[in-house]
């Protein structure tokens, strides 16, 4: 086979793989950890019961959180929060109402991956 | 993809045989380009933005003019095409209130460069060039919210500087090479039905290139 007829089988070859090629390239993703909660539970009238938040994501990802409020047969969700840095604190303020509530939080990234949950035990209280 | 490949096998076997000294075509089976500044803004109170730097894959065909047997150094010129496709999630959110679900989205790309080549060949074994282009880039963005396709429609002048390597390996001449692409203009508008995405591209990309020579 001469060398121009073995280039052009090489040259058709790598034109037919790549009519199928073109896929979505795999990028690696760790979810981020479960956030760190700290609240003193003391409800601001017209704000709602602060509560900071620091979740670290092992990629650095920006992530969101999403709150769970529970007190016995009561479930009051929320929406996701707007996106936060990886390792920098921010203050979320919730509604709640007076009482014992068990507050769970669970961050996701931006790729989409959501980690574990973490609870804590908020005694509400009127400022 | 299949339109662009089946055009190479259409132009190789085609052009091949007429093909000596002073032109030679190039096909890189790998393709990848590297976006470093991808975020996508909309006009309003959402922000839309990707996550991390996107890589378009895909192929490119170009056709090299210039120099003549047995020339060490010349000043060439080349021109073609190129096409690819890039997947990636699509976040969006309210800042400081809320986000939402990513949206998977996806750009398809076609380019056309013409560049001047500076031609440094050794011997019949390796050729070294470096390139300074201008591609003519068209791109289609996909998102699916919901089910439901919305596209967008994107037309870019972009300037490259490169090199490349070619190393002829007897039976098939294998060419390599890199550039660094600058979107001339900053702002790139996505017309996405009645509402326009604006686009910034403040850092070069990277564009990485494996392919065959054929002489």
């Amino acid at each position: 086979m001469s060398r121009c007829a073995i280039s052009r089988l090489v040259l058709t070859t790598i034109a037919l793989l790549m009519a199928a090629g073109c896929a979505e390239l795999p990028l690696d993703n760790a979810p981020p950890d479960p956030p760190l909660l700290v609240s003193d539970g003391v409800l601001e009238p017209g704000f709602g019961v602060a509560v900071d938040v620091v979740c670290h994501d092992p990629d650095g990802d920006r992530v969101t959180i999403q709150f769970l409020a529970r007190a016995g047969a009561v479930e009051q969700p929320f929406v996701w929060t707007s996106f936060i840095q990886s390792d920098v604190a921010e203050t979320f303020y919730l509604p709640l109402a007076p009482g014992e509530w068990v507050l769970e939080a669970v961050a996701r990234d931006e790729l989409d991956e959501t980690g574990d949950p973490a609870a804590i035990t908020l005694s509400v209280v009127l400022d | 993809m299949v339109p662009g490949a089946v055009l190479i096998a259409l132009l190789s076997s085609l052009t091949a045989p007429a093909l000596a000294g002073q032109v030679f075509l190039g096909l890189s089976a790998v393709d990848l380009q590297l976006e470093i500044d991808d975020t996508l803004d909309l006009g309003g109170e959402t922000r839309f933005f990707s996550s991390r730097h996107r890589m378009h894959a895909g192929g490119r065909f170009t056709v090299h003019l210039g120099g003549d047997d047995g020339q060490t150094f010349y000043v060439g010129q080349f021109l073609g095409f190129g096409w690819g496709q890039s997947s990636f999630l699509l976040n969006w959110e309210t800042p400081g209130l809320e986000s939402y679900a990513p949206l998977e989205s996806d750009i398809t790309w076609g380019y056309v460069p013409y560049g001047v080549d500076l031609n440094l060949v050794l011997g019949d074994v390796l050729h070294l060039a470096a390139f300074v282009s201008a591609k003519w880039t068209f791109q289609k963005l996909t998102i699916d919210i919901d089910g439901e396709e919305f596209d967008g429609r994107a037309h870019k002048l972009v300037g490259s500087l490169g090199g490349m390597a070619t190393v002829n390996l007897g039976v098939v001449r294998v060419s390599g090479g890199a550039s660094l692409d600058h979107y001339l203009g900053a702002d790139v508008d996505w017309e996405v039905d009645d509402v326009t995405f604006a686009s910034r591209h403040t850092d070069p990309s990277v564009e990485y290139f494996v392919g065959v020579v054929l002489r």
